[in-house]
């Protein structure tokens, strides 16, 4: 069954402002996925940035254009998963990256397309690469990305539980 | 030298993420410290995740990138530009309530590249995560 596009981003666990894939344009579920994701100026992460600072400080940070584009990896592996969403027990984490490039940035009236494809999977374990553009104009390239479903319990002691519902 | 809350104000980042830096000059390689309280406080921690606060991986990028830059005295220019993770691991996240101790050696192996080889350990000393990076950087950076 092909799954809704427009609901695909709710399969991640992530909650707003963390959340940094606004549009899955395209899937093949298990291979590849485009994502979409605008950058506004209205985001959290520009609150700093004034009128008339240097045109640099408008620049969307790497750390969440890399995590958008991890977000988008995520997306595809979740959606080609037979065993439906992941519940609460369970956390995607990244734990390896290798040779990411970010070679251009994203400025505020920008829309990034994350272009993710499914390298290798085993067990829990995606490996994925891939590449953004702005346009025409590619971004950022992914050499490799490992991301790892993790049981939170099997997370203690590093994670201290902070109680109370979602 | 040391800077505390030194972040740049007109610079883009979804947390300030460190609280305390120095550093100190050890033959060609400058080792930037620096420490960061993981909390709640910020809107992007407190989504990641609801209800489980993990300090995202993306974020000690962030700590490495900002300690450094700030300490260096490094224009956002260089903070906007090129940028290469050459590596990033991460064997043990960070949770609300942990202390996040960066130690950043920073080199300079050629004329246009910045190297940083970052190692995160937690209050205890216990190694959580290591980042390798670089940086394009000017001649007179």
């Amino acid at each position: 069954m092909t799954p809704d596009l427009e609901q695909l981003p709710d399969l991640l666990p992530h909650g707003h402002p963390m959340l940094l894939v606004d549009r899955v344009v395209a899937l093949d579920p298990g291979r590849s996925i485009r994502t979409e994701k605008a950058v506004s100026a209205t985001e959290q992460c520009f609150g700093d940035v004034g009128r008339g600072d240097p045109p640099a400080g408008s620049a969307y940070p790497a750390s969440l254009l890399l995590e958008s584009f991890g977000q988008s990896a995520a997306l595809l592996w979740l959606a080609g998963r037979s065993d439906g969403p992941v519940d609460d027990s369970r956390v995607l984490m990244l734990a390896t990256a290798r040779d990411c490039t970010v070679e251009g940035r994203a400025v505020p009236g920008d829309v990034i397309t994350h272009v993710a494809r499914i390298e290798h999977t085993t067990g829990d374990n995606v490996l994925v690469a891939g590449e953004s553009f702005v346009g025409a104009r590619r971004i950022a390239t992914v050499r490799s990305m490992l991301a790892v479903m993790r049981h939170r319990d099997d997370l203690s002691p590093a994670l201290p539980n902070p109680g109370g519902p979602r | 030298m040391s800077s505390t809350l030194s972040h740049s104000s007109c610079r883009a980042t979804p947390i300030k993420a460190y609280e305390d830096a120095g550093s100190e000059n050890i033959d060609d390689t400058t080792v930037v410290r620096a420490t960061q309280v993981v909390s709640r406080a910020n809107p992007y921690l407190r989504a990641h995740f609801p209800g489980l606060t993990v300090y995202p991986g993306v974020f000690l990028l962030e700590t490495a990138l900002q300690a450094v830059a700030d300490e260096l005295g490094l224009p956002d220019e260089i903070l906007a530009g090129p940028l290469r993770v050459v590596s990033m691991r991460f064997l043990s996240p960070f949770g609300c309530g942990d202390v996040i101790c960066l130690e950043a050696a920073v080199t300079r192996p050629s004329p246009r590249v910045l190297a940083i080889a970052a190692r995160f350990s937690a209050q205890d000393g216990a190694e959580r995560a290591r980042i390798a990076l670089e940086l394009r950087v000017g001649d007179d950076a």
